[in-house]
């Protein structure tokens, strides 16, 4: 019952979600002090998971810094002799998907299916909200999802808490001036010991 | 050895501030549970005071909801130590420890006895450093809140440590508890 009235509600809203996915340490650490993530836990079952929504996404939201790791990578990663079943699959979705990225400094060169978002933050992604679609996934990037956070233009967290304490690091939530109330949705538990907290934003108040 | 456990409501986006939980009879009754396994909680002075004489009280006037009051005649049945330098008297079930809270807990975690648990924010870096803590408890709640204490901060730690997932429990209130033990 309660998960179709979470369904409901998201279908009568008509501005699509920007939706912050990241893996976590349990202290909130969303990379080690020099970007490390070789912490991260990944395997068959997670991929296995979050390919299932990553797939239904037309469009996918990328820092600077993540952007250009992923181009590094996905363009040929299908291509590869031991490309994994995973690897081919999202190495197709990422050849088609519409690229949005978060940057100062990088220029709207001929990248084909890709937009540069470098000033007017707030317009530029409410424009982004407000075109046809659905949720729009925040591929990690820890420094943009801070800026949007700022702005409260995130509408909801899609988290891996793995199960390490790192005690230091780039952490996920920074400069947080308002209380934010967070709905639930669904939550798993995976072998690995990693858990999904999947939560929308429900409601925004100042700090007092 | 005894298990020693830390268990703390947190926020999601780190803080352990008690303002974050909202009252729930669903997750009182877990940490009334969580204290059935426990027969030694191990304070700090500034968790001491915001849970004493509060619910010595609650326990002694029956003044909480079932629950609250459940918890309240729990906790202030169990045995306890505080490690504090200002506080003047010991008193009833309480005994004080003026220094060195690791070798104080090491000796208790020899001891025969059930699990001890640690409720002190400023102890916990010192503790885990020391490899004592076993388990942790963490129920994360659905707020962020950006301001209060941190139940670790950044760089309170060199090493970074391990965990093995136990389980996990969701509340109705969109309250995940994790259950984890060190590896």
């Amino acid at each position: 019952m309660a998960v179709w009235h979470i369904i409901i509600e998201n279908n009568k809203k008509q501005m699509r979600k920007i939706i912050s996915f990241m893996h976590i340490s349990l202290d909130g650490f969303a990379a080690g002090p020099n970007g490390e993530m070789n912490w991260i836990k990944v395997d068959e079952e997670i991929f296995d998971h979050v390919g299932i929504r990553i797939s239904e996404g037309d469009t996918a939201l990328y820092g600077r810094i993540t952007y250009e790791m992923m181009e590094s990578y996905w363009p040929t990663a299908g291509d590869e002799p031991e490309a994994s079943k995973h690897d081919i699959e999202h190495s197709k979705w990422y050849k088609k998907v519409h690229k949005v990225i978060l940057s100062k400094t990088m220029k709207d060169a001929d990248l084909a299916n890709t937009t540069i978002i470098s000033d007017n933050l707030p317009d530029s992604i409410n424009r982004l909200k407000q075109s046809e679609g659905g949720d729009i996934l925040l591929f990690g990037s820890p420094a943009a999802t801070h800026s949007l956070m700022q702005l409260n233009l995130i509408d909801g967290y899609w988290l891996f808490v793995n199960p390490i304490i790192l005690g230091r690091g780039i952490p996920l939530f920074v400069d947080i001036n308002d209380k934010i109330k967070l709905k639930l949705l669904t939550t798993r538990q995976f072998t690995s010991g990693v858990t999904e907290l999947n939560y929308t934003v429900d409601s925004i108040t100042t700090n007092g | 050895m005894r298990t020693v456990t830390f268990g703390m409501n947190i926020s999601l986006d780190g803080y352990c501030d008690h303002t974050i939980a909202s009252p729930s009879e669903e997750l009182m009754g877990y940490f009334t549970r969580m204290m059935d396994d426990v027969d030694l909680l191990f304070f700090g002075r500034v968790m001491y005071q915001l849970m004493f004489p509060y619910w010595a009280d609650v326990a002694k006037d029956q003044s909480g909801t079932p629950d609250e009051n459940r918890f309240a005649e729990r906790l202030t049945a169990i045995d306890k130590v505080v490690v504090s330098r200002s506080l003047a008297f010991e008193e009833g079930n309480m005994r004080i420890i003026r220094s060195n809270p690791v070798a104080e807990l090491l000796k208790l975690k020899q001891e025969p006895g059930k699990k001890i648990s640690v409720d002190s924010i400023s102890l916990l870096p010192e503790l885990i450093t020391a490899g004592l803590i076993d388990e942790f408890n963490l129920v994360i709640h659905p707020i962020m809140v950006g301001k209060g204490r941190r139940f670790l901060e950044a760089g309170s730690l060199q090493e970074k440590l391990n965990l093995k997932l136990i389980d996990t429990r969701i509340f109705k209130n969109g309250c995940v508890a994790h259950h984890y033990r060190k590896q």
